[in-house]
């Protein structure tokens, strides 16, 4: 057990953070706290915090014509509430809706559950079909990623030293419909054991294109993609959905661990999948 | 009634919602010590060396402890009558560990920071012995033995053979089960599996000790047991009893867990040798990990019944699993038969049940008790018999459930320890339970009653139900006193050894006092579990504390109010004959009364002084069982083995409610923690034995969404022998969601499960198990 003293620093400014960052550079970021307090629980003292929750910068959901840029430290509950969020990326609401408990959707925010890179972050695979770019901001100025090129595995991002995430963008579209459905140990306040978001675009009773993410049964969120590639051109019915489930379950390999175990995972994905279009399209 | 049965608020209850009440950790010391223990990260291993000096070095720290500086005294951790009926398998510290947790050495230091640097300088050498991670596993020939120290013994004449990894054991049969089954038209026989599970106290277990000025020993203490851990910690550090005092203060919760001590020895310990007032807080995963579960069991069950459903012969036959050490081991395994079987009367019956040692954590009291892990097995082989005959379940227990005036010779056979005490039936209110609660889930007869209505064509809706019972207090063992006197102002202290952990039982007791006494509840002044202070009681368990601490007052009442009547017929010259009792004034045909305030005074101040007191204690030479009928609505995902809770009915007959609001609040709990065990509360071991469900992460329990609408129902009855006609309303509720749920996804989807949780899991593969092809 360390002597050290644990500072805690509220940045007003991103530059004050980053500076602050090079300084500390074993400090923990605070956004909202829910998962990083909960990490520290036992040894909170023995960390400097820099607690980013006053970056007025990082806050507030902004419209374009053709996006939507979503402050890092937008609450679950903000997401939830927006309704330009809900018309153009309702896939997002729907796994905003089941974060946690209404405490928690409170105080998370979508940076930290993307900082965060849980394969089973609830926020990832709804992000992860909207085609979402994340906004780093740096020492020499802010860049853009698109969020498929961000994660490295659990835990793990192309975040560099003295950057954080500042924005998540997603282009508005109304053409997708879409569904996030997930399996957990209870309905509320529980990770996920398998999470699955799905869009679909239809042209003619058929499948234009399809785009679907999965939570928890990789070191990351991951897309189906040989799935996706089955289902464009497809109808819809109960053969292609059979076909589909397969597919699918072929293509992932998920882990057992605490909460679920592989061979379920694995099934699960296809029923997720069915439960996504038929709650969306039928 | 004017106070009993009526829901008077909790005596603490305004001091608890402002905060003001103390807990055992809202006690501090000038000078405190902070007291942790460093435990075993091993299955099974010797300690070949352990070096403690460079802790006791460390600037900061007062005490360390391990085997080499304690006496070694075999004792038990369970908190039950004198001798015990668990086996003296364990040691304050020893040179074997027997799971991951168990007790290395301890430290006290001036803050945590230095208690945990301080374990950390502990340096041990473990020579690791190979383990016993399964209870099927240690009963096998060549496992390795987990008690092999000479000095173990058994404080009753039962068996006990450490040699082959037994702690416990019975057998006993009525009848003749063999010529049962031969007259039986149908046989089933399954076996089901309890898992391990743990009771989740908002209150982790805690324990504060010091040497006071007279140079005795005070434990305040997180305890249902104030009284057995006096006498536990003076056989462990071989003091006298008059040098210990023990005080509970308010409690968050103990479900069977405080029934233990688990902190008291080496906190004492740590506090005579620094001299110095020692606190030690279980951390939530020390709670986990290293405190007591429910043993986890193998029930086999086989039951034969005629065409007609009437039932020929069961045989129970229970491999339970108490983990590293036997605490517990012989009776929560005899309470599998004891308060299950006499549900059902039948001509032949044998119970049969064996308790091993494995390298596990240890198993103890828990809520049920026994019955819950019984109750699953029969409840769920009855349901299997109701469908195989083609009868209605609730038909099949309405044919063969106990009723007043019955009687079982298992009452007289299985016993705690002993033989049993030989008992008839008084109030069953259990006919009324079920029909009452088979009208409020909209049961329909007929065998089965699956129902339609679900979300989607993938989903499928059942109902399930079971019938139950519990006891109330341990007949001819538990023994409890109160102690009432009064005061200037016509006031009492009322004085109990009861132990109340949030129950409420300070509140019943004052209530029934009050009823006897002719005043308001809020004229006793309780005062409960002081060892110092107040009369002995066994403490709270088994069910007792209203059965058997309530009589114990009303006994004491009764002689005081006795004592008033006296004082004011010689006052007023009166007839004490004809005096009735009115909101504190004695009244006598004919107008004359004398008030309380005036018959104090009179004691204390005026003629022939003398304090107005009684003590009187109470045993029981029964243990009437309280009686449940649970039913259960669920709907089943067919595709995802998910199970959603509809709505939950428990009818309960506890005979008289002294407080309906608590009486109720003991079901609606009972019934959250059976749906919690049934559904999702799960003990999860790596390949080396270690919990990995040590936290409120990992090890869930229901969250409000998680539950369904929950009915209770309480069904009227009197129970003569109790206080007031009350029974025992507190364990018997969480014994009802393991069997009514698996019934109810039985009726829903074929499927039978037979080993909990009931996650997803755990469905879908037992619905496909159900559903394949033959």
């Amino acid at each position: 057990m360390s002597n050290h003293k644990s500072q805690i620093f509220s940045p007003h400014f991103i530059y004050e953070c980053l500076s602050l960052m090079e300084q500390f550079p074993k400090a923990k970021i605070l956004a909202g706290g829910t998962d990083l307090l909960v990490r520290l629980k036992d040894e909170i003292n023995q960390h400097d915090i820099i607690d980013i929750s006053h970056l007025k910068e990082l806050k507030g959901i902004n419209i374009a014509d053709d996006k939507i840029k979503i402050g890092a430290l937008t609450t679950f509950s903000e997401i939830i509430e927006n309704e330009i969020i809900a018309e153009n990326a309702g896939v997002l609401v729907q796994a905003a809706e089941i974060v946690g408990s209404p405490q928690i959707r409170n105080r998370g925010t979508v940076g930290g559950n993307i900082a965060n890179a849980s394969p089973a972050g609830d926020s990832i695979p709804p992000l992860l079909i909207l085609e979402a770019e994340i906004e780093i901001s740096g020492k020499s100025g802010a860049r853009t990623v698109p969020m498929r090129n961000f994660f490295k595995g659990p835990g793990k991002t192309i975040l560099k030293k003295c950057e954080i995430i500042s924005s998540v963008i997603i282009p508005k579209n109304k053409d997708y419909r879409g569904a996030f459905v997930r399996l957990g140990q209870r309905k509320s306040l529980a990770i996920s054991k398998v999470s699955l978001a799905a869009l679909f675009k239809m042209k003619d009773e058929k499948i234009e294109e399809a785009r679907i993410a999965l939570g928890a049964v990789a070191p990351t969120v991951i897309r189906a993609s040989k799935t996706e590639k089955f289902l464009i051109g497809k109808k819809l019915n109960d053969e292609t959905i059979s076909e589909a489930k397969k597919i699918i379950c072929d293509e992932v390999s998920p882990i057992s661990d605490i909460r679920s175990i592989a061979e379920y995972r694995k099934e699960m994905c296809g029923e997720l999948l069915e439960q996504a279009i038929t709650r969306q399209l039928f | 009634m004017k106070i009993v049965s009526k829901s008077k608020i909790k005596v603490d209850g305004p001091g608890l919602a402002t905060g003001k009440q103390k807990f055992v950790d809202d006690f501090d010391m000038h000078g405190m010590l902070v007291g942790k223990i460093l435990t075993s990260p091993h299955a099974h291993a010797l300690i070949k060396k352990i070096n403690t000096s460079k802790a006791e070095k460390l600037p900061g720290v007062h005490a360390v402890l391990c085997y080499k500086n304690v006496p070694r005294v075999p004792h038990t951790t369970a908190g039950q009558g004198f001798p015990e009926p668990s086996p003296y398998d364990t040691f304050m510290f020893d040179k074997k560990v027997r799971y991951v947790g168990d007790r290395v050495a301890a430290v006290a230091a001036d803050s945590e920071e230095i208690a945990m640097k301080a374990i950390s300088l502990i340096e041990v050498e473990y020579k690791v012995l190979p383990a016993i991670l399964n209870a099927k596993d240690s009963i096998k020939k060549g496992a390795p033995i987990i008690h092999d120290e000479p000095d173990a013994t058994m404080p009753i004449p039962v068996p006990f053979e450490p040699e082959k990894n037994i702690a416990a054991a019975t057998d006993v049969q009525v009848g003749d089960i063999d010529k049962g089954f031969e007259k039986a038209d149908l046989i089933v026989e399954r076996e089901f599996k309890a898992h391990y599970a743990t009771h989740c106290p908002m209150e982790p277990h805690i324990t504060l000790a010091y040497p006071d000025e007279n140079g005795r020993l005070v434990i305040v203490t997180s305890t249902q047991v104030p009284f057995h851990v006096r006498r536990i910690v003076a056989q462990t550090l071989k003091l006298p009893i008059k040098k210990i005092r023990v005080i509970k203060p308010r409690i968050g919760g103990g479900f069977g867990g405080k029934q233990e001590i688990l902190l008291e020895d080496v906190c004492s310990a740590l506090a005579l040798k620094s001299n110095k007032p020692v606190k030690i807080r279980y951390t939530r995963e020390e709670e986990f990990a290293k405190s007591r579960t429910r043993h986890e069991q193998y029930v086999n069950l086989k039951i034969g019944a005629t065409k007609k459903g009437k039932l020929t012969s069961i045989f129970m036959d229970v491999l339970s699993n108490t983990g590293a050490y036997g605490s517990h081991a012989l009776t929560v395994a005899c309470n599998c038969g004891s308060k299950t079987l006499p549900l059902y009367p039948c001509d032949n019956v044998r119970f049969r049940a064996t308790t091993v040692y494995t390298n596990l954590p240890v198993g103890g009291a828990y809520r049920g008790y026994g019955a819950t892990q019984a109750a699953y097995a029969l409840e769920c082989l009855m349901d299997e018999i109701a469908y195989k005959l083609e009868i209605d379940p609730v038909k099949l227990r309405q044919m063969n459930h106990i009723k007043s005036g019955g009687s079982s010779p298992i009452f007289e056979k299985l016993g705690e320890g002993k033989a049993g005490v030989k008992q008839t039936i008084g109030s069953c209110g259990l006919a009324e339970c079920i029909t009452k609660g088979a009208k409020a889930i909209g049961w329909k007869t007929g065998g089965g009653c699956q129902v339609s209505g679900a979300k989607e064509k993938t989903h499928k809706r059942g109902k399930g139900m079971c019938t139950l019972m519990q006891g109330s207090s341990i007949p001819e063992i538990d023994m409890a006193a109160a102690t009432i006197k009064m005061n200037e102002d016509g006031s009492f202290n009322l004085l109990v050894g009861a132990t109340d952990l949030g129950t409420g039982s300070d509140t019943i007791l004052a209530q029934i006092a009050a009823e006897v006494l002719g005043c308001d509840e809020s004229d006793m002044i309780v005062l409960s579990s002081d060892t110092d202070i107040t009369p002995f009681d066994v403490g709270a368990y088994a069910s007792s504390t209203t059965y058997l601490s309530g009589a114990a007052v009303i006994k004491t009442a009764q002689k005081v109010r006795e004592q008033i009547i006296k004082v004011a017929a010689e006052v007023c010259g009166g007839n004490p004959e004809k005096a009735v009792i009115e909101n504190k004034v004695v009244k006598f045909p004919g107008g004359k009364k004398v008030s309380f305030y005036d018959i104090a005074i009179h004691t204390l101040y005026l003629k022939d002084q003398f304090q107005i007191a009684a003590t009187e204690s109470n045993i029981s030479h029964k243990s009437p069982p309280p009686f449940a009928a649970h039913f259960v609505e669920v709907e089943v995902d067919t595709e995802t083995g998910e199970v959603d809770l509809l709505k939950y009915v428990a009818a309960v007959d506890c005979g008289t409610e002294i407080n309906p609001k608590l009486a109720r609040g003991q079901t609606e709990g009972a019934v959250v923690n059976g749906i919690g065990y049934a559904m999702m509360e799960e003990y999860i071991f790596n390949e080396k034995g270690r919990l990995l469900t040590d936290n409120f992460f990992t090890y869930k329990i229901p969250s409000t969404r998680d539950l369904p609408e929950i009915k209770i129902i309480h069904v009227k009855s009197y129970e003569d022998s109790g206080p007031f006609g009350a029974k025992s309303v507190s364990e018997i509720s969480i014994n009802g969601a393991l069997p009514a749920i698996s019934n109810a996804i039985f009726n829903a989807t074929g499927a039978r499960l037979t080993e909990g949780p009931f996650t997803p899991e755990r469905v879908l593969k037992a619905i496909k198990f159900a559903t394949k092809p033959e």
